[in-house]
């Protein structure tokens, strides 16, 4: 468990610091007492960690098992998972090592963990998946004996040292957060833990307004060991649904009861789905997740997939066995490696384990699941080109109907649906299909994971119900942002751009905006952000990423595109604001997949929230003041002569700052024909004597 | 084969079950203009907008169909000439002709009577990306239409394929060493409506440069 030398010998030992500090090395005479040669430092004898009470009574007795349902490995597990998720002799260190906790470093942070003396016996470090607090990564947490969770956040030399001493069972300092489980030594997911906030950080703004469903095991257990997985009680139901006879009956009802509808973005019913593809009678039947999910600014498939990639996995796997799918696949990116990574390993587990493969648990039902990597387009992420996919064609959608869950992959019924929706399925098939309806409206039932990104203080991976107020989110979850915000980007290139009021996020609310939920991106601009800049960049993406079958979304935004371009420059006039919303239009009507019918959403967003944006750039005006042509950067030079610091002169990349002297003065300016807008002498200014000003050069 | 029955233009028209309007729709002629539509491939899935028709919903909204894909249904109402229609063929054609000039007169003359205004013609500025002088420079006066793609995989040679996507999207030429022979069947040369193919397809597609690395 530790990575430290176990075995160290004095001598060698006193030498080497002596070596460090530049002293002769001494020999035993010299050293002044006598060295045992058979003496050597080893460990004390390692403590493994075990939990107080067994779990797998409970769960049996909870999922009405026995327990001769469960082979002899799978009990061995669960209860080996329980004693690594709830220790009662040792400490319990998780860092967050989702792809965002290894991009801020968190590896190294683990092994450290893991190789710390100190901790040695008394705690142990897991790598788990990810929060959600994007922002607080790299994040430790730390279970203390008696189920208290103490969480550190921005993880750096000095915090570390904080968390070491908490796991030390010294008395916890600076955390960020804390948890108490309420059954100390049990816990099934984030609701069996209540929230107490401590300290400065208002992460109790950014947890409390969540509700977690899907994400319940998120950040808690380690997805690269299903036995922790089933010590939550984690495929329990998926044993249930094969002990039991029509579960795949009660299961469809259950789904269609729920009100679940498709997390991908269409938000088509997903137990409608389910019954389809289940009343037909073809053999041969596909299961499929989408994972493959192309919106900039979303990743909470790629989230789930590293956190908890098990539940996906049940929820599929239930699914297949609703329908009586033998071969089930998951669409993902090849932009993922550590998702897929993960994924393959959970699924060589459950073939291990037997939850997989022929004849699974004696039941006589065989599954096997395929991981299929897809080339990353845009396009790949639509229902049916990915069909295409798999079967080897090019990427590109085809029309419907009939739909897949009639006639999809090879010619099969296929359900189809998105990695959120199947971890919904497992929540559903765990409780009910009525409790699920207790969040969220009447027509959008349950939670949604959303992305927050762009311009706020707590970026992460949040999970709301449905209905929960878009201000809500961005100022209470997302804690604002320094400028005021102006508006929010729901959905991805699909979606639109709406200006930041108090709305409802759920399917309806947005169908009236003329946005979309899409997979879930939100993007929060605030006032320093051009509108139409924007939606010259969203159709940027779509010209790049459309498929090419059809006219409009191919040479019909390239149009809609150079226009935007023209406004960007000033150029744009009143009639080329009529031609954008005629090619919108066409875009939006002609077009076979959701991906280009929503293709113009930005740009129709834009146009119906913010005109009046469009019209001051036909002014030669911007007035998100970022648009290269229409803004310049002026010297406030009764603030500058005071200091003659000259950063701004000596840090522009391009030269264009020229410099003068008149009667001793300095006098700074700008030649806008260098100048490229990069802002970096603004960013600089100590002073505050650099501003920007737009309106096609007035203001000489 | 049952006879589906639906209405064009307030005339009650039956056809086969299984067919396409455009299909249905010659059979009793009623004419619809048509362009990458091509009766030999009907499995080209390129959809150039030209055959669009207008198909009225119970609840009196009317959506955008394409005839050439689209099959008939029992008591659909369709419309194939309205003031939007011709909008919006006048808006395609002026898309189509914005990949010319083409080689085949006929085209032209086709798609500039959908267009309606000659001196617009003469106006219609190339694609933005084949002015920036990008890899498709080269295929200037191609429509993408697909017919030429469908019709080498229907003849079973498989040399030419779609590449690329979105503004990037051109058709190449891949050289199978299995199937080395193109150039006897010439079906693509035959099929091309806007007279792309005039030679070997080796050497109108920009993609034979991929060839050497298949």
């Amino acid at each position: 468990m530790s990575g430290y030398q176990k075995e160290v010998n004095i001598l060698e030992t006193v030498n080497f610091l002596r070596r460090m500090r530049g002293l002769d090395e001494v020999d035993e005479d010299e050293l002044g007492y006598e060295v045992d040669p058979n003496y050597k430092y080893s460990k004390a004898t390692e403590v493994k960690p075990k939990a107080a009470n067994p779990v797998l009574p409970r769960l049996l007795w909870q999922y009405k098992l026995k327990k001769d349902d469960l082979t002899p490995k799978l009990r061995e597990l669960t209860e080996a998972g329980h004693n690594l998720l709830c220790p009662a002799n040792m400490n319990r260190i998780t860092v967050g090592m989702a792809t965002c906790g290894r991009a801020a470093g968190a590896a190294d942070y683990l092994n450290r963990f893991k190789s710390n003396p100190n901790l040695e016996n008394r705690a142990f470090a897991v790598g788990v998946g990810c929060f959600g607090s994007c922002f607080a990564e790299p994040m430790a947490m730390i279970r203390k004996k008696d189920g208290s969770y103490h969480g550190y956040g921005g993880l750096d030399s000095y915090n570390y040292w904080d968390a070491v001493r908490t796991a030390n069972d010294e008395e916890p300092k600076k955390d960020w957060f804390r948890f108490n489980e309420k059954e100390t030594g049990f816990i099934k997911g984030s609701g069996d833990l209540t929230f107490s906030p401590v300290g400065h950080r208002n992460f109790d703004a950014f947890y409390e307004p969540q509700n977690r469903r899907v994400m319940e095991h998120c950040g808690l257990i380690d997805p690269e060991n299903v036995g922790e997985y089933l010590a939550v009680g984690g495929y329990f139901p998926f044993i249930k649904a094969l002990k039991t006879p029509d579960s795949g009956v009660k299961l469809v009802e259950e789904v269609k009861t729920s009100g679940l509808r498709g997390r991908g973005g269409g938000g088509f019913p997903t137990g409608i789905k389910l019954e389809t593809a289940a009343k037909t009678e073809d053999k041969m039947k596909f299961v499929i997740a989408n994972a493959d999910e192309g919106d900039p600014g979303a990743y909470m498939d790629r989230t789930l997939l590293e956190s908890d990639p098990h539940r996906v996995l049940e929820g599929l796997m239930l699914s297949a066995h609703a329908i009586g799918a033998g071969y089930a696949y998951i669409f993902t990116r090849r932009e993922y490696p550590l998702a897929i990574e993960i994924l393959q390993k959970a699924i060589d587990d459950l073939n291990d384990i037997g939850l997989l493969g022929e004849n699974i648990l004696g039941s006589g039902y065989s599954l096997s699941i395929g991981i299929i990597q897809s080339a990353g387009a845009f396009v790949c992420g639509e229902e049916t080109s990915m069909l295409h996919i798999i079967e080897g064609l090019r990427g590109t959608p085809f029309p419907r109907p009939p739909h897949p869950a009639v006639k999809g992959l090879y010619g099969y019924p296929t359900f189809l649906s998105n990695v959120e929706t199947y971890a919904n399925i497992t929540w559903i098939a765990e409780h009910s299909g009525e409790a699920f309806r207790s969040s969220g409206t009447e027509e959008s039932t349950g939670t949604k994971i959303l992305c927050l990104a762009g311009d706020i203080r707590r970026t992460g991976v949040v999970e709301v119900d449905f209905g929960t107020d878009c201000q809500t989110i961005v100022d209470g979850i997302g804690g604002g942002d320094k400028f005021p915000i102006k508006a929010v980007q729901i959905g991805g290139p699909s979606g639109g751009i709406l200006p930041y009021r108090s709305f409802a996020i759920d399917y309806e609310t947005m169908k009236r905006t003329g946005a979309m939920v899409g997979s879930g991106g939100l993007v929060v601009l605030n006032n320093h952000r051009c509108m139409v800049d924007i939606a010259h960049h969203f159709s940027e993406f779509m010209v790049k990423e459309s498929c090419g079958q059809c006219l409009f979304c191919r040479d019909g935004l390239q149009e809609l595109e150079r226009l935007l371009a023209l406004f960007t420059k000033g150029l744009g006039t009143e009639e080329d604001l009529e031609k954008i919303e005629t090619i919108a239009e066409e875009i939006e009507g002609t077009s076979l997949c959701g991906l280009g019918k929503t293709a113009a959403n930005p740009v129709l967003t834009t146009l119906k929230y913010f005109r009046d944006e469009y019209l001051a750039h036909i002014e030669g005006r911007c007035l998100g003041l970022t648009c290269v042509d229409l803004t310049f950067l002026r010297f406030n030079l009764d603030n500058c002569r005071q200091w003659k610091c000259h950063i701004c002169y000596s840090f522009c990349p391009v030269k264009a700052i020229k410099r003068a002297e008149d009667k001793g003065d300095v006098y700074l300016s700008v030649d806008d024909s260098i100048c490229t807008r990069c802002r970096i002498c603004k960013d600089f200014c100590p002073n505050g004597a650099i501003y920007t000003v737009t309106g096609g050069g007035e203001y000489e | 084969m049952s006879k589906v029955t639906f209405v064009a233009d307030g005339v009650a028209v039956s056809a086969e079950e299984g067919l396409t309007y455009l299909e249905a729709l010659k059979e009793n002629n009623i004419e619809v203009p048509f362009f990458c539509y091509s009766p030999k491939v009907k499995e080209n899935g390129q959809r150039c907008h030209i055959c669009v028709v207008e198909k009225v919903n119970p609840d009196g909204s009317k959506i955008l169909v394409h005839s050439c894909h689209d099959k008939i249904s029992e008591g659909a109402v369709i419309i194939t000439d309205s003031p939007r229609l011709k909008e919006l063929r006048r808006h395609s054609s002026e898309l189509l002709l914005r990949r010319g000039p083409f080689k085949n007169k006929k085209a032209t003359e086709f798609l500039e009577n959908l267009l309606g205004d000659k001196e617009k013609c003469a106006d219609i500025e190339v694609l933005p990306s084949f002015a920036e002088g990008d890899i498709r420079l080269m295929e200037k006066g191609c429509v993408l239409c697909g017919r030429c793609v469908a019709m080498c995989h229907k003849a079973g040679k498989k040399h030419l394929t779609f590449l690329g996507r979105g503004k990037n999207l051109r058709i190449a030429y891949v050289d199978w060493e299995s199937n080395p022979d193109c150039g006897t069947c010439k079906a693509c040369r035959k099929i091309c409506p806007v007279g792309f193919i005039d030679g070997e397809p080796k050497d109108v597609f920009t993609a034979a440069f991929y060839s050497k690395n298949i």
